[in-house]
């Protein structure tokens, strides 16, 4: 899949998925809540000799909530780093995906909430051999997650844990099991 | 309940979102069907440099299956052979294409599958295709405790098991895995089980158990029954105990100089392990090559060493191996410089005739030790005088050279070539 069409296709992906709550937003009362978050998200991915491991990313997201709903762009990498003085090889893993969630009547203390989001990842591999540098990079391709968590009723304050299954041309295993644990603010 | 509708389709509409995705992420040439391009380490004009190289043999890349190399992850031993997982390989497509691994361990397997692939090249350009089994087995940090501990750092060929056994590499230097002359010394190892240690059967038994690899490795990879090569100091004989220590020699030596011929590579060794550089680089100039004598007073002086451990016995026969063969990998890697300068030739072409030589060596060798009498002992130099046998383009001044630097109790290892 090319990059163009990746594109196309999580515009017009994000734009359905818009489109879908519309009508209970307009049965709101309230009005805009804006949302920055940073967390640390736990995901599966296979070692060289076929085991999982959990590798945590760095999470962040910006975005807003309505009434049941909320839409954040979210951005998280990370980074690894093997071998030795004379050969080593850095990745640096990164995806930028627009999710929704929607959540539930909730509890006393808590808020339950699902959603889903689709983006682009991209990959970069650093080669030192000797001093000498050579950064490859792979095209940026398409990735979707789905996410159910709970969330902590504080006014004004995110605090959420979820679980996640991501997919992805460069998600491995297909799907990868994830958590998140982020915090943030309303404002 | 529109309401509530509306979120009910969002939510089975979730599942879609992972769904696409899914579908989306094909799997990308993991079938390589006409070759696979990959970045590795590349020896170039002395030095290693990134390279881009294609892989031809890959039937999947994921787990680097193919017909040079069949790897195994977290190796065991077992009665019926070593077992391992197959790896599972993490790489990106590079935007030109070009598979780019993710972490060192990835690196180190496509490096070796292309070398393995060139090795399994120059055995065919050599008339070997069928002196050992192809796909090679390689075992990728294998864990073991030797006498000093857990050992780091180091390759061994298993006779035993016939594979490739490659240690964690802790140091700072190019790991061995990625070594094209290390790759090559080990093949070579393998090649001189096939056509020598094999076919002598039991008539140096130390020789054929475990060769190359140390005492301990197969027990701490879960072998129960490890053979035995304790020496039986009060029976031991000189004379095969001697012929053991020269036998393992011209395999160490001749794996030094095989490595160089598939690598261009005389500093092998140190580029690794720096430690080495003088034991074992090919470069240093040679004076001369000690004498039957002197070794077989070496191997008995160890053997009469009473009041050490016996432990130590066959480390330090297997120390004086090592010093043995790299006076013969020195004699033969110095030699080129005088085919070169004589035929005119260069040291591509040198390299591969004395590829060429060195198996042919070692079967004539093995013929020699076959219709050796009993009261007659080998000597480093007549195994020389074996290799220079195989010159069909033999000077005068190769001649001279191997001759000057044989020890003369050892007798004329070289005729003078007749003039026309």
């Amino acid at each position: 899949m090319t990059l163009r069409s990746s594109i196309g296709l999580t515009v017009g992906f994000l734009m359905a998925l818009c489109l879908l709550p519309v009508s209970s937003w307009a049965q709101d009362s309230s009005g805009w809540k804006f949302l920055l978050t940073a967390g640390a998200e736990l995901r599966s991915e296979k070692s060289t000799d076929d085991y999982i491991e959990n590798n945590v990313y760095q999470n962040f997201a910006i975005g807003g909530s309505r009434g049941d709903f909320i839409a954040f762009v979210e951005y998280a990498s990370f980074k690894e780093d093997s071998g030795n003085a004379t050969l080593s090889v850095d990745r640096e893993f990164r995806n930028t995906l627009a999710w929704l969630l929607w959540q539930g009547p909730g509890f006393e203390y808590v808020v339950p909430y699902v959603g889903g989001g689709i983006g682009l990842s991209e990959e970069v591999i650093t080669t030192t051999l000797g001093g000498s540098e050579s950064k490859d990079s792979s095209d940026q391709l398409l990735m979707g997650g789905a996410a159910a968590g709970i969330r902590a009723r504080i006014p004004a304050i995110w605090l959420s844990v979820e679980v996640r299954l991501m997919a992805g041309e460069q998600i491995d295993p297909q799907p990868a099991l994830g958590a998140l644990f982020k915090m943030g603010v309303f404002f | 309940m529109t309401k509530y509708r509306n979120q009910l389709v969002f939510m089975l509409l979730l599942p879609l979102v992972v769904l696409i995705a899914s579908a989306c992420s094909t799997e990308k040439d993991k079938d390589p069907g006409d070759g696979v391009r990959v970045k590795i380490p590349f020896l170039q004009s002395g030095s290693y440099v990134l390279k881009v190289v294609e892989l031809l043999t890959l039937t999947d890349i994921q787990t680097l299956k193919g017909s040079a190399a069949q790897f195994l992850m977290e190796p065991g031993a077992e009665k019926s052979g070593l077992r391992g997982r197959a790896p599972h390989l993490r790489y990106i497509f590079s935007k030109d294409n070009v598979v780019i691994a993710k972490d060192d361990i990835s690196l180190q397997l496509l490096t070796l599958y292309y070398h393995l692939e060139n090795l399994q090249k120059l055995d065919q350009s050599m008339g070997l295709e069928k002196a050992v089994k192809w796909p090679r087995k390689v075992a990728i940090d294998i864990q073991y405790r030797g006498t000093d501990g857990v050992q780091n750092n180091n390759a061994f060929y298993s006779g035993q098991y016939d594979a490739l056994l490659f240690a964690p590499f802790k140091r700072t230097d190019l790991p061995l895995a990625v070594n094209a002359g290390v790759i090559g010394h080990e093949h070579f190892h393998a090649l001189y089980q096939k056509l020598l240690i094999e076919p002598l059967g039991d008539k140096y038994p130390k020789l054929k158990a475990n060769s190359h690899a140390p005492k301990g490795l197969f027990q701490s990879m879960g072998l129960e029954n490890e053979e035995d090569e304790k020496i039986d100091i009060k029976n031991a004989d000189l004379r095969n105990e001697y012929h053991t220590v020269l036998l393992r020699a011209v395999n160490e030596g001749f794996a030094d100089v095989w490595g160089w011929v598939y690598s261009g590579d005389s500093t092998f060794v140190g580029r690794s392990l720096p430690q080495k550089r003088f034991e074992r680089d090919l470069d240093h100039q040679i004076l001369g090559v000690s004498s039957q004598a002197h070794w077989a007073g070496a191997v008995e002086e160890i053997l009469m060493g009473i009041a050490v451990d016996p432990k130590y016995i066959q480390a330090s026969l297997e120390q004086i191996s090592y010093y043995m063969g790299t006076e013969i990998a020195r004699t033969v890697k110095n030699s080129v410089n005088v085919i070169m300068t004589k035929e005119n030739i260069t040291e591509a072409d040198a390299r591969k005739k004395v590829g060429a030589q060195l198996i042919q060596t070692v079967v004539a060798l093995k013929k020699s030790i076959e219709e050796l009498k009993e009261d007659e002992w080998l000597s480093s130099s007549q195994v020389l005088k074996l290799y220079l046998d195989q010159s069909i383009s033999k000077s005068q001044a190769e001649c001279d050279y191997f001759q000057k630097l044989a020890p003369k109790q050892d007798g004329v290892i070289c005729q003078t070539p007749e003039k026309p």
